[in-house]
């Protein structure tokens, strides 16, 4: 499942678990993360939104336990037509929320308690995400097969729109980044 | 003609013109630059390739583009790179194209292309030396050769290549004699 991970680690429980001990102190450290999941649950895409991007692992682990409340979601809700799942579960001081195009293609936002952030916000910020994840496979060199998504233009428009809905300056673009 | 003329013409042919989808367009010159990459496995054939595509559509081009336009004979260099930007560029892709960095000898010059439809939605993989719109400059050398101008045509600056302008470079290398047409005349 672990994908994300290097085939060295210790395992990613093991490490969330380590990890955790540590992380309650630095609450503010990591706001947002960003995981766009494909069509048969392989991850394309997780994107930290901290100072320090060490816990991956952890929030790897977050995005994969929501990935079980989605497919209950979508059981729930197979006669909507709504792609907006909404507010899935929270785990620690976490709280995440998923999103699911007619493809399956899932996106899932794992955000601190300390942001208390609106439906519509929600709505309106996974849309885009949605916009941006379409324009990227409009290009046609990107690949198909499920390969993880390495673009800077997705980079960018991610790191705006997480901007927007922190409300925050967004980093100083890297170079090759282009809005 | 003067410029602006070239521009208004340009602007009402193109209001005639049919138009296709711009996604259908776009995506269906990347899947064929892609399946091209594919194929050829080398990006400097793939380049070729695709100058020598558009040299072929340029050649069928050129009878289209003096029918629709009406253009006739141009007199020097610099009027025939200003109706490729203003009437032909706007013709066939809709954009406006400014003519600049004029030559000495008015022989040579660049045409900035702002906006290139060709190019939506397209990252290339890093490190890679593609010109992607290569059949721009087909197109171009090829309309020319039907009208007895042989010039070379190369890409100088790729929006794609993080360049903030796309850059072609256009030089009138000779006039082509036509030699048959006086053969049959003297007949």
């Amino acid at each position: 499942m672990s994908q994300f991970s290097d085939p060295d680690a210790t395992g990613p429980m093991a490490q969330g678990v380590a990890i955790f001990g540590e992380f309650v102190e630095n609450a503010q450290g990591v706001t947002a993360t960003v995981a766009v999941i494909g069509k048969k649950n392989e991850p394309l895409y997780l994107r930290l939104f901290d100072e320090y991007q060490t816990k991956e692992l952890y929030f790897q682990s977050l995005v994969f336990v929501s990935l079980d409340v989605i497919d209950e979601c979508v059981e729930r809700k197979a006669m909507q037509q709504d792609m907006y799942l909404g507010f899935l579960c929270p785990i620690d001081e976490y709280q995440i929320y998923g999103y699911m195009t007619n493809s399956m293609i899932k996106f899932v936002v794992v955000l601190a308690d300390v942001h208390r952030l609106q439906d519509f916000e929600l709505r309106d910020f996974f849309q885009k995400v949605h916009a941006a994840y379409v324009e990227y496979l409009l290009n046609p060199f990107a690949p198909l097969d499920g390969d993880k998504i390495k673009s800077a233009r997705f980079d960018a428009a991610i790191e705006r729109h997480v901007a927007t809905i922190l409300e925050r300056p967004p980093p100083a673009p890297g170079p090759g980044a282009k809005a | 003609m003067s410029a602006s003329a070239n521009a208004r013409l340009g602007e009402q042919i193109w209001q005639k013109m049919p138009k296709i989808n711009a996604e259908f367009f776009t995506l269906t010159y990347g899947a064929m630059v892609v399946q091209l990459m594919r194929d050829l496995e080398d990006v400097q054939l793939v380049n070729e390739k695709l100058e020598k595509m558009g040299h072929s559509i340029g050649c069928r081009l050129i009878d289209e583009f003096l029918a629709k336009s009406g253009i006739n004979n141009c007199n020097e260099f610099a009027e025939t790179a200003d109706v490729i930007a203003k009437v032909a560029f706007k013709m066939f892709l809709g954009v406006s194209v400014e003519v600049a960095s004029w030559n000495d000898e008015k022989t040579s010059c660049s045409l900035l292309v702002y906006d290139n439809p060709l190019t939506d939605f397209v990252e290339l993989p890093p490190n890679i030396n593609l010109y992607y719109s290569n059949v721009l400059c087909g197109v171009i050398r090829g309309a020319l050769e039907m009208v007895q101008l042989r010039v070379e045509c190369y890409f100088v600056r790729d929006t794609l290549r993080g360049d903030d302008v796309n850059e072609i470079r256009l030089e009138l290398k000779e006039h082509i004699k036509d030699e048959m047409a006086e053969e049959y005349r003297r007949e």
